[in-house]
């Protein structure tokens, strides 16, 4: 009874720290017209710090913190923007998302914070590719669902929007569903 | 009986929320006249007030609505293609073509059916509708308005918030009553607290079944709204050109920016704001209608039932 669920609901904890907030995409890709991917990012600005200069060596470093065998280094790449990405791949999905939240506060216990841009989730909504963005400044989600090169499929990302808000992951406003073309993954 | 209802089929689920949901109002109903037997809060004079209201409302407000609108009745002769299209989707839905249909000189797109009876009924649009919506999209968002029609849902509504009208009139006098003393505190001394105790008993009782009923009443319509974007997909056997209307009106597709993520994000602070917004539960729950994305998707899911009933060879 949806009524009833959207009572109890309002009574359940609400997520505090970024950690929770991150993890909570966990819950959003158990719907089941919901497939989530192998792979994941980490979206960074990068500035004049050490870290950046060998991006391959630093997420190296920063994975053999983590022990899950399961958790790999898919690539580290720059973009045209001037963007570096950190791409993570594991079978399983819940390994993916603690990857990236260690990723995430491993690069912010290194002063880094700031250089964060978002953490960015692959999965396919009704076998379309789809992107799940965590915008680390305002630590809420939104969706990117690109058709072709250039264009977007707004009824999948409002549906997806929809399920975000149904698992109580904090969303974007709309005008801030900024797009996320030629991502490496 | 349709062929595309056979196709899509009943909603169960929604059936049967809407008949709990009635369930739980008429329980409301029970506990405000027992609260009022055991008070004795005159019964007859309430009801009176209640269905007089209801009474009025039930039989004017389609002029009401229209005149404060500001919606002005158009023929076919002014409006032809308005007119085609629910002439042609009352056919399609079975029921007499509404009494009138009118504009309104607003930007803002959007339309309303009003009126007790498909007899009686108007439907009205903007003039930004008519302006922003191709039309398929049109006929979509009328088939929508019919549905409300053929299911007469201003009637169950009107119906349905009779508790709310009450209880809120209660709730009011007997606040009014508090301030100017009318709790019976001159007789406190002869044994009137006890009386006082009662009423105050009352009071809390009736703001109590005021807000429930509230919820559920705004539940109910919820569940109306769904229950018509349903029919109206069904009615029109296009679905999809529904949520197409609804993502256009609601502005949603407006707000998404065209730039990239990384022309505008650079050099931010690790979660300075944790924008925890949630979902705002209470204020989704005072709604009369659901959110958009869910319509959307219901919508949508619809539509992909019907390209599974109909394959493209």
């Amino acid at each position: 009874m949806s009524l009833l669920r959207s009572i109890l609901r309002s009574y359940k904890k609400k997520p505090k720290t970024p950690s929770e907030i991150l993890l909570l995409v966990n819950r959003f890709a158990n719907e089941s017209s919901i497939e989530a991917g192998e792979e994941a990012a980490i979206l960074l600005s990068p500035n004049t710090d050490q870290f950046f200069n060998d991006l391959d060596l630093s997420a190296k470093n920063i994975l053999r913190e983590i022990s899950n065998n399961t958790l790999m280094i898919s690539r580290t790449t720059a973009d045209d923007h001037g963007t570096q990405w950190i791409v993570l791949k594991s079978e399983d999905f819940g390994a993916l998302v603690k990857g990236i939240d260690h990723f995430s506060t491993s690069i912010a216990d290194k002063g880094l914070g700031s250089q964060m841009i978002a953490a960015v989730f692959k999965g396919t909504i009704e076998n379309k590719d789809s992107y799940w963005i965590c915008n680390y400044r305002t630590a809420s989600y939104y969706p990117f669902v690109p058709i072709g090169k250039r264009e977007r499929d707004f009824d999948r990302e409002i549906i997806l929007s929809g399920i975000f808000k149904h698992h109580r992951m904090p969303v974007e406003p709309t005008e801030n569903w900024y797009s996320l073309w030629d991502s490496p993954f | 009986m349709n062929i595309q209802t056979d196709k899509i089929g009943r909603d169960r689920g929604l059936t049967a929320r809407m008949i709990l949901t009635g369930f739980l109002l008429a329980l409301t109903y029970i506990a405000l006249f027992g609260l009022l037997l055991i008070t004795g809060i005159p019964i007859l004079f309430v009801l009176i007030f209640g269905v007089g209201m209801v009474f009025f409302q039930y039989f004017f407000s389609d002029k009401l609505v229209l005149k404060t609108t500001g919606a002005k009745v158009v023929n076919d002769l002014e409006e032809p293609k308005l007119h085609q299209i629910i002439d042609r989707l009352s056919k399609k839905a079975e029921i007499p073509k509404p009494k009138s249909v009118a504009n309104m000189d607003v930007e803002v797109p959007n339309a309303f059916a009003t009126g007790r009876s498909p007899k009686h009924a108007t439907i009205a649009v903007t003039k930004g509708l008519l302006h922003r919506l191709n039309d398929q999209e049109l006929e979509a968002v009328l088939g929508h308005e019919l549905a409300h029609v053929k299911n007469r849902d201003v009637a169950v509504m009107t119906w349905a918030s009779l508790i709310v009208v009450i209880a809120g009139y209660l709730m009011q006098m007997m606040f009014w009553m508090s301030l100017f003393g009318g709790f019976g505190g001159g007789h406190r001394r002869e044994g009137g607290g006890q009386i006082w105790a009662m009423i105050m008993v009352a009071y809390v009782g009736i703001i109590i079944i005021y807000f429930v009923s509230q919820l559920l009443t705004m539940a109910l319509s919820r569940y109306r709204e769904y229950a018509a974007d349903r029919e109206g997909a069904i009615i029109t056997g296009t679905p999809m050109h529904l949520a197409s209307a609804l993502r256009k009106i609601s502005g949603q597709i407006a707000r998404i920016p065209e730039k990239d993520l990384r022309q505008v994000e650079h050099a931010n602070a690790f979660f300075i704001i944790p924008a925890l917004q949630g979902r705002m539960s209470i204020a989704s729950m005072m709604s009369s209608h659901p959110s958009t994305e869910e319509r959307v998707k219901r919508l949508l899911e619809m539509q992909s039932q019907y390209s599974i009933s109909n394959p493209v060879h």
